[in-house]
C-alpha cells in the first residue's frame, strides 16, 4: 500500500493524466481562494441580489419587506414613460457615439500609423482624454460649451455662425453630450486600432501597391478586412460602455440629466430610482433590462461578425 | 522584355547596397541573383520592381526608361519570400486580385484565375482560404497571382526558402516549367548556389553590392574568375590551398607540392591560392605517366552518397575533398598517389584573389 502511494506521488509529478482525486481540486482552490472571495463578494453576490430584487413585489428597502415574487416591476417599468424615454435617449447616444467614434478613431489610427508614428505631440493629444477623469474634464467642457464665454461658440462666431445654446436647448444638449462622448471614447479606441494595424504585415500593402491598388481599394479590401477582429472588439467594448452613459451627463449638467430631463438615460433612471426614490426593485429591474439589451446587442454583433470576419 | 541597368547605385544612408552596377537581363530568360546574405540581392530586385528608388543610374525595360516609374506602372509580377497571400481572400480571389484592381468583371476574373490555377496545378483548392493550404501550395498561389496580371517581368525574392528540402526541389522544377511554358523574363533571387545552378539560364553572382561574375551556370562553375566565385559555387566546396610557385609546381607551407599546367604563366616565388574542384583529382598507378610527380595522400574518411563517393584525404597537414572517376573504391587508411587534371584547377593571386592561371 505504501509502495503504491509513493509510486503514485512520483507519477503525479511527471504525468499530466494523473488520477483525479479530491486533492486535484483542493490545492488549486487554495491558490484561487483570494480571487474567488473578492469576486464573490464584490461581483457575484451583488449580481444575484440585483437579479432577485428585481422580482420582489412591493419591496420596502428600509424595512426589508415584500409581498411576493412576480413580474410587476417589469410591467411597471415599461409603462413608465420616463423609463421608455430614458431607453430612447440611451439608444440615440449609443447609436451616434459608437459608429462615429469608431470611424473617427479608425481614420486617426490609420493616419498615425502612416506618417505621424511616434510624434509626441500627437500621442499626448490622443492620450489626453484617457488620463483625465470624466468629471474633471466635464467641467472644462461645460465651459467650452458656455453660451457667452465658451470656446466653441467663439469659433462658431469667428466662422460667421450664430452662437448655440449648447447647455440649455434640449436638442443641442444632446449634440453636446454626443460630441463629448465621442471625444472621450477616442483614445482607447485609437490605441486598440493602432495595435491592430501594427499586426498587419507591410508586405500586404507592398503586394497590393505593386499590383496597382489605390488607397481606397487598399483600405476596403485589405486594411479593414484584416483589421476586422479589432473592429469587432472595439464595437463590443464601446457598445457596452456607451450603454452605461451617466458620468458624462452628470458632469456636463451639474448633476442633472440635461435641460428639462432631455438627457435622462437608463443608468440615470436607475440612479434616481435607487438613491432618490428608494424604488430599489424598480432600479434592479431596469438594470437587468439594460443588461439584457446590451447582451442581445453583443450577441447580434458577434453573429454578424462571424459572417463578415473571415480570419 | 529586356531589363537593362546602367550604372545603378543604391545607398541607405552611408551603406552602399548596390555599387554602380551595369547589367542586362535577357528577354525570356531566367536570371538568378545569387550571393551571400546582405549582398544586395533583394535591394537589386526592389530597384527593378520600383519598390525602392535608385540613388543614381538608369533602369530600362526594353527601350522604355522606367527609372522614375512607380511599381504599378512597370507591369511586373512579384512573388514574396513569405508569399504575402491575403488571408481573408479565397485562393481564387487572391489570384484574381490584380484583375480586380484593373476592374475586370467578376466572371471573367474567376475564369482567368482558374486558368492560372490550372497552370500551377492548384485548381482543386480554388475555393479554399490560404490558411488551409500547405506551404508549397501557398507558394503556387503566390506565383499564380503574380502571373495573373500577365506581367512582362516576373520577380521572385527567395521564393523557396520557407519550404522543406524536398518541396524546394519540386517547386524549383515547377518554377522552371512555368517560366519555360510562359516564356516570361524572370529574375530569381536565392542564396542557394545549387538552386541557382539548376534553375538558371544566367547567374549573376554578387558580393557586397558588386557583381563578382555573371554568365551561364556552367561558365561560372568551370571558369570562376576569383576565389570568391570559386568558393561560392559547387558542392562539395572547392579545395583552396595556399602555396608558393616554385619551378613547375606549387609548394605549400609544409612542403607538399602539386604539379599543374595552370602554373606555367606564373612567375617563380609568387604566393598563390590553388582552387581545386574535388573531381579534378586522379589516382595514379605505379607506371602511369606523371607518377613520379604525384602527391602522396591518405584516405581519412569515405562518404558514400548514392551515385558518387567522396573522400576526405590527408595531404601533409591539409584535408582535401576529392572524388575519383575510376570505379575503384578506396577505404580508410589507403595510401594513394594523386595528381591534378587539367580541368577544374584554378590559380589565384594570394592577395587579390584574382585568377592568374
Ligand atoms: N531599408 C534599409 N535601410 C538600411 N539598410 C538597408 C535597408 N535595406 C537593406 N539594407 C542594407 O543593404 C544591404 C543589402 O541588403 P539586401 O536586403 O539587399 O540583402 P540580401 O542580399 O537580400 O540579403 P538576404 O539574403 O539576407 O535577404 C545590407 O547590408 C542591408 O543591411
Ligand atoms: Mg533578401
Amino acid at each position: 500500500m505504501s509502495m503504491t502511494l509513493t509510486q503514485g506521488k512520483r507519477l503525479a509529478k511527471t504525468r499530466s493524466d494523473e488520477r483525479i482525486t479530491a486533492r486535484t481540486f483542493i490545492e488549486p482552490l487554495i491558490y484561487l481562494l483570494p480571487f474567488i472571495v473578492v469576486v464573490s463578494v464584490f461581483m457575484v453576490y451583488p449580481i444575484i441580489t440585483v437579479f432577485l430584487n428585481s422580482f420582489l413585489e412591493d419591496y420596502n428597502y428600509l424595512a426589508n419587506t415584500y409581498s411576493g415574487f412576480g413580474l410587476g416591476n417589469y410591467s411597471a417599468l415599461f409603462s413608465d414613460k420616463e423609463f421608455v424615454g430614458a431607453l430612447q435617449n440611451t439608444f440615440i447616444y449609443v447609436g451616434c457615439v459608437v459608429p462615429i467614434s469608431t470611424v473617427l478613431s479608425l481614420a486617426i489610427a490609420i493616419l498615425l500609423n502612416k506618417k505621424l508614428r511616434g510624434t509626441s505631440i500627437f500621442q499626448f493629444a490622443y492620450f489626453l482624454p484617457m488620463v483625465t477623469a470624466t468629471i474633471a474634464v466635464g467641467i472644462v467642457w461645460k465651459w467650452m460649451y458656455h453660451y457667452d464665454y465658451g470656446l466653441i461658440n467663439y469659433f462658431i462666431q469667428v466662422l460667421g455662425g450664430e452662437p448655440v445654446h449648447w447647455m440649455e436647448d434640449p436638442i443641442m444638449a444632446k449634440a453636446a453630450l454626443i460630441i463629448y462622448g465621442i471625444w472621450g471614447k477616442l483614445p482607447f479606441t485609437v490605441i486598440l486600432f493602432l495595435s491592430g494595424l501594427q499586426t498587419i504585415d507591410e508586405q500586404y500593402y507592398t503586394a497590393a501597391k505593386v499590383d496597382g491598388a489605390g488607397s481606397k481599394k487598399i483600405l476596403f479590401r485589405i486594411t479593414i478586412p484584416l483589421l476586422s477582429p479589432t473592429i469587432a472588439l472595439v464595437l463590443i467594448i464601446n457598445i457596452i460602455n456607451t450603454s452605461k452613459v451617466f458620468n458624462e451627463v452628470f458632469a456636463l449638467f451639474n448633476g442633472k440629466p440635461g435641460p428639462g430631463y432631455s438627457l435622462y438615460t437608463v443608468v440615470y433612471y436607475i440612479y434616481e430610482n435607487f438613491y432618490h426614490e428608494m424604488n430599489v426593485s424598480i432600479a434592479c429591474a431596469a438594470a437587468l433590462v439594460l443588461f439584457a439589451i446590451v447582451f442581445l446587442m453583443t450577441l447580434l454583433q458577434t453573429a454578424v461578425q462571424k459572417r463578415w470576419v473571415s480570419r | 522584355m529586356n531589363i537593362k541597368l546602367e550604372n545603378v547605385k543604391k545607398q541607405f544612408g552611408d551603406t552602399v547596397a548596390i555599387d554602380d552596377i551595369s547589367l542586362e537581363f535577357h528577354d525570356g530568360k531566367l536570371t538568378t541573383l545569387l550571393g551571400p546574405s546582405g549582398c544586395g540581392k533583394s535591394t537589386m530586385l526592389n530597384l527593378i520592381s520600383g519598390i525602392l528608388p535608385v540613388t543614381s543610374g538608369k533602369i530600362y525595360f526594353g527601350d522604355r526608361d522606367v527609372t522614375s516609374l512607380s511599381p504599378d506602372k512597370r507591369n511586373i509580377g512579384l512573388v514574396f519570400q513569405n508569399y504575402a497571400l491575403y488571408p481573408h481572400m479565397k485562393v481564387w480571389e487572391n489570384i484574381a486580385f490584380p484583375l480586380e484592381i484593373k476592374k475586370v468583371p467578376k466572371n471573367e476574373r474567376k475564369e482567368r484565375a482558374y486558368e492560372f490555377a490550372k497552370l500551377l496545378r492548384i485548381e482543386e483548392y480554388f475555393e479554399r482560404k490560404p490558411s488551409q493550404l500547405s506551404g508549397g501550395q501557398q507558394q503556387r498561389v503566390a506565383i499564380a497571382r503574380a502571373l495573373a496580371k500577365e506581367p512582362e517581368i516576373l520577380l521572385l525574392d527567395e521564393p523557396l526558402s520557407n519550404l522543406d528540402a524536398r518541396l524546394r526541389l519540386e517547386m524549383r522544377e515547377e518554377i522552371r516549367r512555368i517560366q519555360l511554358e510562359t516564356g516570361i523574363t524572370t529574375v530569381f533571387v536565392t542564396h542557394d548556389q545549387e538552386e541557382a545552378m539548376s534553375i538558371s539560364d544566367h547567374i549573376v553572382l554578387m558580393k557586397k553590392g558588386e557583381i563578382q561574375q555573371h554568365g551561364l551556370p556552367q561558365e561560372l562553375y568551370d571558369e570562376p574568375c576569383n576565389v570568391f566565385v570559386a568558393d561560392f559555387l559547387g558542392n562539395p566546396p572547392i579545395n583552396l590551398i595556399t602555396a608558393v610557385k616554385s619551378g613547375n609546381k606549387a609548394v605549400t607551407e609544409d612542403g607538399v607540392s602539386f604539379f599543374s599546367e595552370g602554373l606555367n604563366n606564373v612567375s617563380d616565388g609568387r604566393k598563390l591560392i590553388l582552387g581545386i574542384r574535388s573531381e579534378a583529382f586522379e589516382v595514379l598507378k605505379k607506371d602511369e605517366p606523371g607518377y613520379i610527380n604525384s602527391t602522396p595522400a591518405e584516405v581519412k574518411a569515405v562518404f558514400m552518397n548514392g551515385k558518387d563517393v567522396l573522400y576526405s584525404l590527408s595531404v601533409g597537414s591539409m584535408e582535401i575533398r576529392a572524388g575519383f572517376s575510376n570505379n575503384e573504391i578506396y577505404r580508410q587508411g589507403d595510401k594513394l598517389k594523386i595528381a591534378l587534371k587539367k580541368k577544374g584547377v584554378h590559380v589565384y593571386d594570394f592577395d587579390t584573389g584574382e585568377k592568374i592561371g
